[in-house]
């Protein structure tokens, strides 16, 4: 069994040892807005933060993050009040399909914990999602937004 | 366009179309009152595309899919403007394709690519807006006792204009429901538009950006197994062995499966469960449990 924390509550999840954190959070734990895309840590559809970074929960392996808080896209909004990230994401109806989403948005809010006001090109630096919708504009005006705001 | 569907609420009845199409007849169910259908939460619709709540909020009824294009908001944009609604009480609900099997196809096609969702219906459920815009325009004029004709809906509320009395939409669904549909219901002249061809925040937008949206990978069903495939990489190539009681033995596994002569597929309780024997079991010395593949000598050489 291994213990996770996860948006503040606590799940024991009986997993194999090689069980990477997303599908713990998925299958076992049934928190399904965080996606599963290339599955090999490249597009970024899977990311969490864990103890506040940017992980890509696909290849990483939830044992890792046995002891950690881990927040997934269910729990980026405080007390029902959206994260700053996501209020500009509605304000810019940055999604089309959506399924990036959550991962880009969880990148960017990890982002902006560490850098307040970023410039082009530390989100393109930062910020390497894949969106086969081609959102990658409105992601850009929603980060300046969301970086004002905050 | 020969796929119009019944755009009555007696087309929940069991209807009999004679061969050729045009005479639909409505046989009443033996069972049940009212034939008035219900929406889900057991309110009266005025029409399989509109449902309005006593609190005037409007459910438009989405027979395409939304992959991405916006066609869902742009779909209620065409039905709240014929319907004469407020915009800011909209919000949407998929019929299941079961449903509308069951109700002689009264949502007609629901195939959505190639922008064929609002080309292809933006005609009929215009007409369905129209229709439940009259149907909720004659429930209150019967309740005033005037005439339909002097009066008019806009935003939600209708008025008759002579005596200046004013209602709600959701005053008198329940009412306009059991009235019948008038058959021949004219569009707006798009000049006229204000809510469609106008642009507005997509209503798809919010469950996106919380996590909760539903997509095909998301959705569970009880006792659900899920199957991991593992094919020979080698075009042509066939299975030349795989370990099935190894893999058998592994956590959450309750099958393996021969697929043609190129694969092995894994059904288990998960879907990690499924497709993890396909990279655990390749440690050096030991043998591989997932099929490994021979490839088939091409003729020539």
């Amino acid at each position: 069994m291994s213990r996770l924390v996860i948006n503040g509550s606590v799940h024991e999840v009986d997993i194999g040892p090689d069980t990477p954190l997303l599908w713990a959070i998925r299958e076992w734990v049934g928190l399904t807005g965080t996606k599963y895309g290339c599955g090999i840590a490249q597009c970024g559809a899977c990311t969490v933060h864990v103890d506040g970074a940017a992980v890509r929960s696909c290849a990483f392996p939830a044992r890792a993050a046995e002891g950690k808080q881990i927040t997934t896209i269910e729990g980026l909004a405080t007390k029902g009040v959206l994260n700053a990230v996501q209020q500009a994401w509605i304000e810019h109806d940055v999604p089309q399909c959506g399924y990036c989403q959550s991962g880009m948005i969880m990148a960017v809010a990890a982002l902006l914990k560490v850098k307040r006001k970023p410039t082009d090109a530390d989100i393109d630096a930062a910020i390497t999602n894949i969106c086969r919708c081609g959102t990658y504009q409105q992601v850009r005006a929603a980060i300046h937004t969301a970086a004002a705001k905050a | 366009m020969n796929d119009v569907p019944q755009m009555t609420r007696r087309s929940f009845l069991v209807a009999v179309a004679a061969a050729g199409g045009g005479l639909a007849l409505g046989l009443k169910l033996p069972f049940g009152g009212a034939d008035v259908a219900r929406a889900a939460d057991d309110l009266p619709e005025v029409n399989a595309w509109v449902v309005i709540r006593p609190d005037d909020s409007v459910v438009i009824r989405i027979a395409r899919t939304e992959m991405g294009q916006g066609t869902m908001t742009g779909l209620a944009q065409l039905v709240a403007e014929e319907l004469d609604c407020d915009w800011s009480k909209v919000s949407t609900e998929y019929p299941t394709p079961g449903q509308n099997l069951a109700r002689n196809r009264v949502w007609g096609n629901y195939g959505t690519a190639g922008s064929r969702g609002i080309r292809e219906s933006h005609e009929y459920v215009r007409k369905g807006g129209a229709t439940a815009r009259l149907m909720l325009i004659q429930a209150a004029a019967n309740e005033w006792k005037v005439s339909a004709s002097e009066c008019s809906a806009s935003n939600s509320v209708i008025t008759h204009t002579p005596s200046g009395r004013t209602t709600t939409f959701g005053k008198v669904a329940e009412a306009a429901a059991r009235i019948e549909p008038p058959k021949d219901v004219a569009l707006k002249d798009p000049k006229d538009w204000k809510i469609a061809g106008k642009p507005v925040k997509r209503l798809d937008t919010a469950p996106k950006v919380i996590g909760a949206q539903v997509y095909g990978i998301d959705v569970k069903l009880p006792g659900m197994l899920c199957a991991a495939i593992s094919d020979c990489p080698v075009f042509g190539g066939t299975v030349k062995s795989f370990d099935a009681a190894r893999i058998m033995s592994m956590k959450g596994v309750r099958k393996v499966v021969p697929v043609g002569d190129s694969a092995v597929a894994v059904v288990a309780d998960h879907w990690w469960e499924a497709k993890s024997p396909s990279t655990r079991c390749r440690s050096p010395g030991r043998r591989a449990a997932t099929p490994r593949c021979r490839a088939r000598r091409s003729p020539n050489s």
